[in-house]
C-alpha cells in the first residue's frame, strides 16, 4: 500500500482532509445551533416583555388586556404559549394557545425576582422556556414569575436543515478537493512515470538515450542517468572493442606459430596441441565475449534480406551447392543484425560445407506457447551426412568439435546454440528430408504492441 | 600461376610466400593495400590472397577497386575479425572466397587451388583433355591411364595451358604467370620447356604453336592434326 508516492501522498492528505472537514463542521455546526437557542431565548424575553407590558393592576390583582402584542399567543398550536404565575406556584394566567394546548405550569424551583431562566422542557413536546419573576407592588401576593415557552421544533428543523446543507456543502468540498488532489498528484508525477518508462526502454534497448524536458527536480537526475547509461554503453562498446581487437591481434601470430609448427620435421605434437588450444579459444571464448550483446535486443531486422544477403555470398563461396530459400512469413526478428548474421551465417556455413550438393532455407511463422508473441522459425537444411543422435547435445556445447578434422564444425553451431540461446530462442537438431542435418532455430519476432501491451 | 598476395603481417607474408612458392606459384606480395592495388593493376595474377585489415587501403576497398579495374581474377579473403558481417562484406565486395584466422597452411592451398580450377570452368580438380589428365591437387599427370614423371617446372606449364584450354596462350603470358618479376622476358626457356612437355606426351600432338601468337592446348586441333 505505502509502496507508491502517489499512495502516499493520497493517503496523507486525505486523513488531513477528514479531520480538517469533520472539526469544521461540528464548529459551524455547534455555532449555528447556539445562535439559533439564543434567538430562540431572545423571542421568547420580547414576549414576557410585551407581556409584562400590558400588565396592569386592578384590586391588587393582575390584569391582561386582551389585544396582547404577540398575536400568536392567542392562537392554539402556535407553538407560543405564556404562563403567569405567583410565588406558591399557583397560575394566576394563561395565555389562550396555552390553555388550548394544555401546557401547564411546571413546577418552579426557587422564587429568585429580576433573573432570566432559560430551560428545556420536555412536556409532551420538547420546549423551551424561559421564567422571569419580579416583584410586583401593590399586589396580594407580590411575587409573579412570567414564563414564556417555545415549542423546539421549528428551532431544530432550522439546524437539521443547516446540517443538511452544511454536510452537503463539505461533501462536495472533499469530492472535489480529492479530485483535484489526484489530477495534481498525477500531473506531479507524470515525469517520474515518464522517466521510468523510458529507462525502461533504455534497459531493453528499444531507446538510446533519455528524453529531454524534465521538470527542475528531476533534471539533475535526468542528468545523471544519462551520463551513466551513455557511460555504462560506452564502456560496453570499449569492452567488447577492446577484445574484438584482442581475438584479432591474436590470431595472425597464431596462424604463422601454427603454420611453422606444420612445417618443422620431425613435428612437436606437444606445441601443436597447445596452439590447437589456443586457436580454440580465441576462435570460441574470445569471439563469443565480443558477441554478446543483450543490452540491444530490440532492433529490427527483416529476416528474409538478411539471409538473401548470406545466402548470395555463400552462392560466391561454395558455387557447386543449391541453396533454396522459402520465405512464408515477413514478420521481422528482434535483435541486433551482427549477431542474427552470426546465428544463420555459421548455420548456413556448415549445411554448405558438409551437403552433396543441396542446402534448403524455410523461414516460417511460429507461435510461441503462451501463443502472446509472435515467433519465427527458420530451419536449414541439407543432404550431407547428417549429425549422430549421440553427438547432437555435444555438438552444441561450449567450443565442442563433432570432429576434429574439419575445424570450425562444432564451434560454428555452439556459437550458434549460445546466442540463440540469449535471444530467448531455441535451436534443434533433427534429420532433414533431404537426408541430412536439420537444424531448427525458433526466434522473438519483431511486434512492439504485444511486448508494450503486457507491461 | 602467379598469386598476389597481400598481407601486412611480416611473418605471416613470409609464411605465406614461402609456402606457395615451395607448391609451385609465382609470388607477389604486398604489405599494405596501396601496393596492392598497384600490383594487382600491373600484372596479370591467376589469384589473390587478400587480408581485409590492411593500413592505407583496407582490403574491403582494395577487393572494390581490383573489380572496379575489371581485374576477373578470383580472390581469397583473409579475415582476422572472423564475423560474419565481415565475410559477407568481403564476398559482396568481390570475393570469391573467405577464410578465417587462424588458419592451417594445407586449407588455404586446398581453397586457393580450387578457385582457380573453377576461374578456368574446370568443376573438379581433375583437369582433362583427350587422353591426358592432370590432378591439380596432386599434381599429378595422367597419359593413358599412366602417370607421367614431369618436373615441378614442366608441370606448372602444362597446367597453366591445360587451365587455359582453347584459347592461345602468349609466350609472354606464360613468362609472366610462371615466372617472377624479374624474369629475362627475352629468355627461349619456355620454347625449350613446351618442347620438352611435347617430347613426354608423344605421341599426343596437344600443343600446338599458332605462328606469331603463341600455344594453344586443344582436342579439335588434335584430331585434325590427326587426320592430317
Amino acid at each position: 500500500m505505502l509502496d507508491s508516492i502517489q499512495r502516499r501522498l493520497s493517503l496523507t492528505t486525505s486523513l488531513v482532509l477528514l479531520v480538517f472537514l469533520t472539526m469544521t463542521g461540528l464548529l459551524l455546526d455547534n455555532i449555528f445551533k447556539q445562535s439559533v437557542i439564543d434567538g430562540a431565548q431572545q423571542q421568547l424575553q420580547l414576549v414576557i416583555y410585551s407581556l409584562m407590558g400590558s400588565a396592569s393592576e386592578d384590586e391588587r390583582q393582575l390584569r391582561f388586556s386582551d389585544s396582547l402584542a404577540e398575536p400568536r399567543l392567542t392562537q392554539p398550536d402556535s407553538g407560543l404559549y405564556a404562563l403567569v404565575s405567583n410565588s406558591r406556584g399557583q397560575i394566576l394566567w394563561r395565555s389562550r394557545s396555552a390553555a388550548l394546548s394544555g401546557v401547564a405550569q411546571k413546577n418552579l424551583t426557587a422564587f429568585t425576582p429580576g433573573v432570566f431562566i432559560f430551560e428545556q422542557w420536555q412536556q409532551d413536546k420538547p420546549r423551551y422556556s424561559l421564567s422571569h419573576s419580579v416583584t410586583w407592588e401593590g399586589l396580594q401576593d407580590e411575587g409573579v414569575t412570567f414564563t414564556a415557552v417555545t415549542d423546539q421544533e421549528p428551532y431544530l428543523q432550522t439546524i437539521a436543515t443547516f446540517r443538511q446543507s452544511l454536510s452537503f456543502g463539505l461533501g462536495s468540498v472533499a469530492v472535489i478537493f480529492v479530485l483535484v488532489q489526484f489530477l495534481a498528484l498525477r500531473w506531479g508525477l507524470t515525469p517520474l512515470l515518464r522517466m521510468q518508462k523510458e529507462v525502461l526502454d533504455l534497459q531493453r534497448g528499444r531507446r538510446h538515450q533519455l528524453s529531454d524536458g524534465y521538470p527542475n527536480e528531476l533534471q539533475e537526475l535526468a542528468l545523471q542517468l544519462q551520463h551513466f547509461v551513455t557511460q555504462e554503453q560506452n564502456q560496453r562498446r570499449r569492452y567488447r572493442q577492446a577484445l574484438d581487437n584482442l581475438a584479432h591481434s591474436l590470431k595472425t601470430p597464431l596462424s604463422v606459430i601454427s603454420n611453422a609448427l606444420a612445417d618443422k620435421q620431425p613435428s612437436n605434437t606437444l606445441l601443436q596441441d597447445q596452439v590447437v588450444r589456443m586457436q580454440d579459444v580465441v576462435n570460441g571464448q574470445l569471439n563469443r565475449a565480443t558477441l554478446a550483446t543483450p543490452g540491444a535486443l530490440g532492433e529490427r531486422v527483416a529476416a528474409d534480406a538478411l539471409i538473401r544477403r548470406l545466402v548470395n555470398a555463400l552462392k560466391t563461396a561454395y558455387p557447386e551447392v543449391a541453396i533454396d530459400t522459402y520465405f512464408a512469413t515477413a514478420v521481422p526478428l528482434r535483435g541486433d543484425a551482427s549477431d542474427l548474421m552470426e546465428v544463420f551465417g555459421n548455420v548456413l556455413e556448415n549445411a554448405c560445407k558438409f551437403c552433396r550438393g543441396r542446402v534448403s532455407v524455410h523461414v516460417e511463422p511460429a507461435r510461441s506457447h503462451d501463443a502472446e508473441q509472435s515467433q519465427v522459425c527458420i530451419t536449414i537444411a541439407d543432404d550431407g551426412p547428417g549429425i549422430p543422435h549421440n553427438q547432437r547435445r555435444q555438438v552444441l556445447q561450449r567450443g565442442q568439435r563433432a570432429d576434429s578434422q574439419t575445424p570450425g564444425q562444432g564451434i560454428g553451431l555452439s556459437v550458434a546454440a549460445e546466442l540463440v540461446d540469449l535471444y530467448q530462442g531455441t535451436l534443434l537438431i533433427e534429420d532433414s528430408a533431404l537426408g541430412g542435418a536439420s537444424i531448427s532455430i525458433t526466434l522473438p519476432g519483431f511486434d512492439a504492441e504485444v511486448i508494450d501491451a503486457k507491461h | 600461376m602467379r598469386i598476389l598476395v597481400v598481407e601486412d603481417d611480416c611473418a605471416l607474408r613470409q609464411q605465406l610466400c614461402e609456402h606457395l612458392t615451395k607448391t609451385g606459384y609465382v609470388v607477389d606480395a604486398a604489405g599494405d593495400g596501396a601496393e596492392g592495388e598497384y600490383l594487382g593493376r600491373e600484372f596479370a595474377f591467376d589469384a589473390a590472397v587478400i587480408d581485409l585489415g590492411l593500413p592505407q587501403l583496407d582490403g574491403l576497398e582494395l577487393i572494390r577497386r581490383l573489380r572496379q579495374a575489371h581485374q576477373t581474377f578470383p580472390i581469397i579473403v583473409l579475415t582476422a575479425r572472423g564475423h560474419w558481417q565481415d565475410k559477407v562484406h568481403g564476398l559482396e565486395a568481390g570475393a570469391d572466397d573467405y577464410l578465417a584466422k587462424p588458419f592451417e597452411m594445407p586449407e588455404l592451398l586446398a581453397r586457393l587451388n580450387a578457385l582457380i580450377r573453377r576461374a578456368a570452368g574446370f568443376a573438379s580438380s581433375l583437369v582433362a583433355v583427350g587422353p591426358l589428365s592432370v590432378d591439380t591437387r596432386r599434381q599429378q599427370v595422367v597419359l593413358h591411364d599412366k602417370p607421367l614423371e614431369l618436373t615441378a617446372f614442366e608441370y606448372r606449364v602444362l597446367e597453366y595451358l591445360m587451365l587455359n584450354t582453347e584459347r592461345i596462350v602468349s609466350k609472354s603470358e606464360l613468362t609472366e604467370h610462371l615466372y617472377a618479376q624479374d624474369f629475362d622476358r627475352d629468355s627461349n626457356v619456355i620454347e625449350v620447356f613446351v618442347g620438352r612437355l611435347r617430347k613426354k606426351i608423344e605421341p599426343l600432338k596437344l600443343i600446338r604453336t599458332v605462328r606469331g601468337q603463341g600455344y594453344l592446348v586443344s582436342l579439335a586441333q588434335h584430331s585434325s592434326s590427326a587426320d592430317a
